[in-house]
């Protein structure tokens, strides 16, 4: 859409005023906005914004209160199980396809169940290279994957960040209660 | 020989070697306190809390009770920190520059300390030592040194520290750490300038060098800072840009130059610059207490008179002093977080352009009030007012012969959520009740 000449609108800044000239009016009324936030902050004050975590954590909040939304937060992946336990994935790679990070790795099989024609027989995620964008949650047809409200995670080694199958369906155990599929 | 150097060592002696022994000691306390201080005010002010972790229990259980939210502890975790880590220099720097750079920051930084008049005169009672016999029995000056050039000193001293900075900014071979040494030598002079000129017009009315000699005048004629404030104000703002505080830090802003002087440096040699930086600060303030707010003296408090000179009213004075200095730091860290730092040319439009010429105004005037024999506290606020009055004319004139720079003020546009054009509302939340319904959470839209 090309832009209309009467939707320009040529802004001339306008030079400063003498009190602004001369500076110190205006720095004494940053003063004014520093002290009072020092006041009303100080010793976590009314205007203070911070939790003490790891006492506090954001999940005992409401996002209201600066706390976090557990059903779309997006913290450490997990893969979901079937009614029977089984997991869920058809294995057909559109998670790898689309990640940006490129951090899943998926070996596919046959799969031993009637129901589907393959599974996963390896499924890898790289928590280090993962971007959370919450792109293969979007793209999986099954809902396989999904992130959920874990992230402090932690680990000792690359390798062990590096999440395999069972990691990820143990992810899934702990986290049901948290957020229901 | 022997003989000599025992008489040489009298009740002063002994008084400045004490006074000099704990004061370095305080000092450097109070420069790893500072760090915390400076911590804490930037995190109130910022709405946060800042550090509040680290106690002085050191992990016993008999200490327990200092396991404080207050983190005290953080200024020696800090301190143990720098010496553990890993002291690394890059390939190609000049070794021996590299490694003297940050002494030459620290030493001057330290010694400025030696004339502060910290408790004034003190009647030292006769005292019987070994070896030494008798000492004591006169008027001795509880200061590391009370000698008759004492501002001459400091001043020297003071401008001595940009030599750190530059040297290390030059031996680190690295464009950054150059810049920002060339930044800090030409700030320096440019406002080593405005300094000398109100300092000058101050010393004309207080007449004498000496520390001790300027609080007592100050004690009769009341503080300096009520009969010199545009002087105080240019003497403080200067002593910033001395001390390389904001928002004057350029020699080390962090967005154009990486860390400035002092990128390539680590461990214990990067302590040594924070230590001498707020060393300098420190020093500033208390070049600043003792000039313009009266030292150790405290108005209608009897004992904190340089009349007064038992071992009590010692230490009330090194109190009040020390709480003086203190409460100028906190001051300049308020200010640190409230002043954006300034741009590099506006820095030495700031310093070439309004303070050399304001203060020879102010060196003028008070010379014209000398020369009258006006220096009282009504004359010189009247003097001060005219000064003030030809400052803003002069500002006023210069402003229509060239213009002004423009203000940064807040634009309206069109859709901006802040700043919105007149009668718009900008809703910045899904319109589609939709899908406002298909978000989950009730907060997450703004209230419209
Ligand atoms: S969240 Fe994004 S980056 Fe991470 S695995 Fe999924 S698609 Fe890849
Ligand atoms: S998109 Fe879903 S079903 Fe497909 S491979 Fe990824 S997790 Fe498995």
């Amino acid at each position: 859409m090309p832009i209309k000449d009467e939707d320009i609108i040529t802004i001339t800044p306008a030079p400063m005023s003498t009190s602004e000239a001369v500076y110190f009016p205006s720095i004494i009324k940053g003063f004014g906005t520093t002290l009072r936030h020092f006041f009303t902050s100080f010793g976590q004050g009314h205007t203070s914004r911070t939790i003490q975590y790891p006492e506090q954590r954001r999940e005992h909040y409401t996002p209201e209160q600066g706390g976090m939304e557990k059903s779309n937060f997006r913290g450490v992946h997990r893969l979901n199980r079937d009614g029977a336990g089984r997991v869920k994935c058809v294995a057909c790679m559109m998670c790898p396809t689309i990640c940006p990070a490129n951090c899943i790795h998926i070996e596919a099989a046959e799969s031993p169940w009637d129901d589907r024609e393959k599974y996963p027989a390896k499924f890898e995620i790289d928590e280090l290279r993962c971007i959370f964008c919450g792109m293969c949650e979007e793209a999986c047809p099954v809902d396989a994957i999904e992130l959920t409200p874990l992230y402090d995670v932690v680990g000792e080694s690359r390798q062990e960040m590096v999440y395999d199958k069972n990691k990820l369906l143990h992810v899934y155990d702990i986290t049901i209660d948290q957020k229901p599929m | 020989m022997i003989e000599n150097l025992l008489n040489m060592i009298d009740g002063q002696f002994i008084v400045s070697a004490l006074v000099l022994a704990i004061g370095v000691h305080a000092v450097l306390g109070l420069v790893a306190y500072g760090v915390y201080l400076e911590r804490k005010i930037s995190a109130y002010i910022q709405d946060r809390i800042g550090p509040n972790r680290v106690g002085l229990d050191f992990g016993l259980t008999f200490l327990g009770f200092l396991k404080g939210c207050l983190a005290l502890g953080q200024p020696l975790a800090d301190g143990i920190k720098f010496f553990v880590k890993e002291d690394f220099a890059p390939k190609n720097v000049d070794k021996v520059l590299f490694t003297l750079a940050p002494v030459f920051a620290v030493v001057p930084a330290l010694i400025g300390f030696v004339i502060i008049p910290w408790g004034g005169y003190w009647s030292m009672p006769l005292i019987n030592l070994p070896l030494l016999g008798q000492i004591g029995g006169e008027t001795v000056a509880v200061s590391g040194a009370d000698v008759h050039v004492g501002i001459i000193y400091l001043l020297a001293v003071a401008s001595i520290g940009v030599y750190g900075v530059t040297l290390g900014g030059w031996a680190s071979n690295n464009k950054y750490s150059m810049l920002g040494g060339l930044r800090a030598t030409a700030q320096m002079i440019s406002y080593e300038i405005p300094l000398g000129l109100s300092l000058l017009a101050t010393l004309l009315i207080l007449g004498s060098f000496m520390p001790n000699e300027i609080i007592e005048y100050q004690v009769q004629h009341g503080w300096m800072i009520l009969s010199m404030p545009l002087a105080g104000l240019l003497f403080y703002t200067c002593g910033l840009a001395e001390a390389n505080r904001a928002p004057f830090d350029n020699a080390e802003a962090e967005q154009e130059l990486v860390g400035g002087f002092h990128t390539e440096y680590s461990s214990m040699r990067f302590a040594l610059y924070f230590l001498a930086e707020y060393a300098h600060l420190v020093t500033g303030c208390a070049f600043f207490v003792l000039l313009f707010l009266g030292g150790y003296h405290l108005p209608m408090i009897g004992i904190t008179d340089p009349a007064s000179t038992g071992l009590l009213a010692v230490f009330v004075k090194i109190g009040v002093f020390a709480t003086k200095v203190v409460l100028m730091v906190c001051f300049a860290m308020v200010v640190r977080w409230t002043l954006p730092r300034m741009r590099y040319d506006q820095v030495m439009m700031l310093g070439w352009q309004a303070m050399i010429p304001a203060g020879m105004l102010i060196l003028v005037v008070t010379s014209i009030m000398v020369y009258l024999g006006q220096t009282t506290l009504v004359p010189m606020l009247g003097a001060n007012f005219v000064m003030l009055v030809v400052l803003l004319i002069a500002q006023h004139v210069f402003a229509k012969l060239y213009g002004r720079s423009t203000a940064n003020r807040r634009i309206k546009l069109y859709g901006s959520r802040f700043s919105p054009m007149d009668g718009e509302r900008v809703i910045t939340g899904p319109t589609n009740q939709l899908a406002r319904e298909d978000r989950p959470v009730q907060g997450s839209v703004p209230t419209i």
